[in-house]
């Protein structure tokens, strides 16, 4: 179970940006958790303070505990015995998440050896084994070739093998489906959907594959989580007006794309509900004073509608 | 490639040997090209220049006194040097002579030009090789070390150093060493390469000695400028996504360095290391002509200071083989070890 309590995320660089403002959020055991919110969300962000992976310049506070045991604490030793053996991470496969120089079966294997001290012959053994059950490719040889020569979508599955080869139970996966075409993005959602024992948090911009793969969907705006609730409810009865709007605007909605822009950095300090300035509900007080989480109908929501 | 099926894929591993091999052989016979090519502009620009061949031979001055005094001398010259040929005879017999390494006789010495080359390039090598090797080690390290953790200690203390040895015209600071270290403590001799009357053992030891000066020099300003390349290269691959990814796995640090981060960085590196070898027989000419040792940069000046005209062509194609050889090298040893490069291959 992993329980993410109050986190903020600023970077202490050159001016105060703040990237994620005080995420709660709680995934049980083998559930599938989709993040979803548009690009610079802060959805990314918080799924590398999770891992302790920003760099030295973030500044991350709030606790996140695995098991009880609170990930933001841990020295780095402490870490590389955690990070692939009990919480993994997948980065995105149309990127250049792979070492381009080494074989892909080796680098699918390598939090085998690397936990499990299982030799490097045995564990390519098995990551051949793990990219068959992935449907990476059926032959040695497929193992055998540089990440180059892999299609995006053939990358990202066996990312997904390289996630789970060590037995990790809590994965935590990148915008898989970015730079994918609809064919590829059903395979990847397939093989997300064949972790029936791992616990899932999954960031993603797409809202069809968050549905595929997700029992539960929390939406992000501009740092701030604004809504949170079962993925049906979501799609069904979506209650924030963003993520009203971000249903709209999906294109078997009729495309219907609100106005306005999200908010620059410099705005965020100015108080208020963040999503006010496009909002369509929006009163006096949403510009003064941050809403707080409400519960509704089985869903978390923040907006001052559903508040009393 | 945009198959998602095997079966492709192992055709292409099968492939993979016979493509490195094709790729191979294609850039050496681009090699061999390039040389041929670099042969012959350099006798048509010979051909090219105005005015008469014999005029460049003898200088000006003479050509003319002998034209108005002495013609049958100059004919002889002429013949001598198959000025009368055809120019297909004349490249014919140039070509010739580069393949039996016959460069004729060098004008400063009278003695065959390969045979002044070839002591000069022993005098070099000892003074090149040592440094291409210890400063292509020491940059490395360092340069890693540096790149690895930016911005704390170690790299703060280094760069500046580095930057201002790789800034800074070698040939101040050969005098500033000279003047410290020679002049001042005496610790070296301040130029030549063995002192005289020395036999065996006492002969080695005085040689080792007068280098050390010159080593030093050079290795100080090629491991600035490798160390600026490895520095720069490890701090780049450092913030790949797949940096993140081995993180993320839980390899511990070290592991990432080795095997993650030099891995990549070391590309860029060898194929430096690799161009760097063509400049092995050149030598350095500030260097050898700052401490007075007669190596092939000290050929070079004085074959140039004294229209040594054989002795100068020598000099240069060799210097120009040297580059397309080492060009080549770096060429297969990125082919051997970058996987990519074989797929490009594959694709032409």
């Amino acid at each position: 179970m992993l329980e993410i309590k109050d986190i903020s995320v600023h970077f202490a660089s050159n001016h105060f940006v703040q990237a994620v403002e005080h995420i709660d959020l709680s995934v049980k055991d083998t559930e599938k958790v989709a993040i979803v919110g548009e690009t610079g969300s802060g959805k990314s962000i918080l799924l590398l303070a999770i891992l302790g992976l920003l760099p030295e310049n973030a500044v991350v506070t709030g606790q996140a505990l695995l098991d009880g045991r609170d990930l933001l604490k841990l020295k780095r030793k402490e870490w590389d015995k955690i990070r692939g053996a009990k919480i993994s991470y997948i980065p995105q496969g149309s990127g250049n998440g792979m070492n381009p120089l080494l074989r892909v079966g080796f680098q699918v294997g390598e939090p085998l050896m690397e936990h499990k001290k299982v030799p490097k012959k045995k564990a390519f053994q098995k990551s051949i084994e793990l990219m068959r059950q992935f449907h990476v490719g059926d032959e040695e040889m497929v193992a055998r070739q540089y990440p180059h020569t892999y299609s995006g979508g053939m990358r990202q599955r066996a990312m997904i093998a390289m996630g789970i080869a060590a037995g990790s139970r809590m994965i935590l996966a990148d915008e898989p489906t970015k730079g994918l075409d609809e064919k590829r993005i059903q395979m990847v959602a397939e093989s997300f959907q064949m972790l029936k024992e791992e616990t899932l948090l999954c960031v993603t911009h797409d809202l069809n594959f968050a549905k595929e793969i997700a029992q539960w969907i929390c939406v992000m705006y501009a740092a701030n989580q604004v809504e949170y609730a079962a993925a049906e409810e979501i799609f069904q009865n979506p209650l924030h007006p963003y993520t009203q709007d971000m249903l709209l605007a999906m294109p078997e909605n009729g495309l219907q794309a609100g106005e306005g822009f999200a908010l620059s950095h410099d705005e965020y300090e100015k108080g208020g509900c963040k999503y006010a300035p496009r909002c369509r509900f929006c009163e006096t007080r949403c510009k003064r004073e941050q809403p707080p989480m409400a519960e509704c109908g089985g869903h978390k929501v923040r907006c001052w509608k559903y508040v009393d | 490639m945009k198959n998602e099926n095997g079966s492709s894929i192992l055709g292409q591993l099968f492939l993979g040997g016979i493509v490195l091999r094709k790729q191979v052989l294609k850039k050496t016979i681009i090699a061999l090209l390039t040389i041929y090519l670099i042969v012959t502009i350099s006798f048509v620009l010979i051909h090219v220049m105005p005015g008469d061949p014999i005029i460049h031979l003898v200088g000006q001055e003479e050509y003319y006194y002998l034209l108005d005094n002495d013609p049958e001398t100059l004919n002889q010259m002429i013949q001598k040097y198959g000025l009368d040929d055809s120019m297909t005879v004349q490249y014919l017999k140039y070509l010739k002579s580069i393949v039996t390494l016959d460069f004729g006789i060098s004008y400063s010495n009278q003695r065959p030009v390969l045979e002044n080359i070839l002591r000069a390039a022993k005098w070099t090598v000892m003074l090149s090789i040592p440094t291409w090797i210890l400063s292509g080690i020491l940059g490395a390290v360092l340069g890693v070390l540096a790149g690895w953790k930016p911005g704390k200690l170690f790299d703060k203390i280094m760069t500046p150093i580095f930057l201002v040895l790789n800034t800074i015209p070698s040939n101040c600071l050969c005098l500033v060493m000279l003047i410290f270290f020679a002049y001042e403590l005496k610790w070296f001799p301040i130029n030549g390469m063995v002192s005289p009357g020395k036999m065996g053992f006492q002969r080695t030891v005085s040689i080792l000695h007068h280098m050390c000066l010159p080593l030093i020099i050079l290795i100080l300003f090629r491991t600035a400028s490798n160390f600026m390349l490895m520095k720069s290269a490890v701090s780049q691959v450092r913030k790949e996504e797949y940096i993140l990814t081995a993180t993320s796995k839980g390899l511990p640090q070290r592991k990432v360095l080795f095997r993650h981060v030099m891995r990549n960085a070391l590309l860029p590196y060898m194929t430096s290391f690799c161009v760097q070898m063509g400049g092995l027989l050149s030598g350095s000419m500030i260097v050898e002509v700052v401490f007075g040792w007669k190596g092939m940069g000290m050929l070079m000046y004085n074959a140039v200071q004294n229209r040594d005209f054989p002795t100068a062509q020598f000099c240069f194609l060799l210097s120009a083989v040297c580059v397309v050889v080492s060009n080549l090298v770096s060429d297969v040893v990125n082919l051997a070890v970058d996987p990519r490069l074989k797929e490009e291959g594959q694709n032409e």
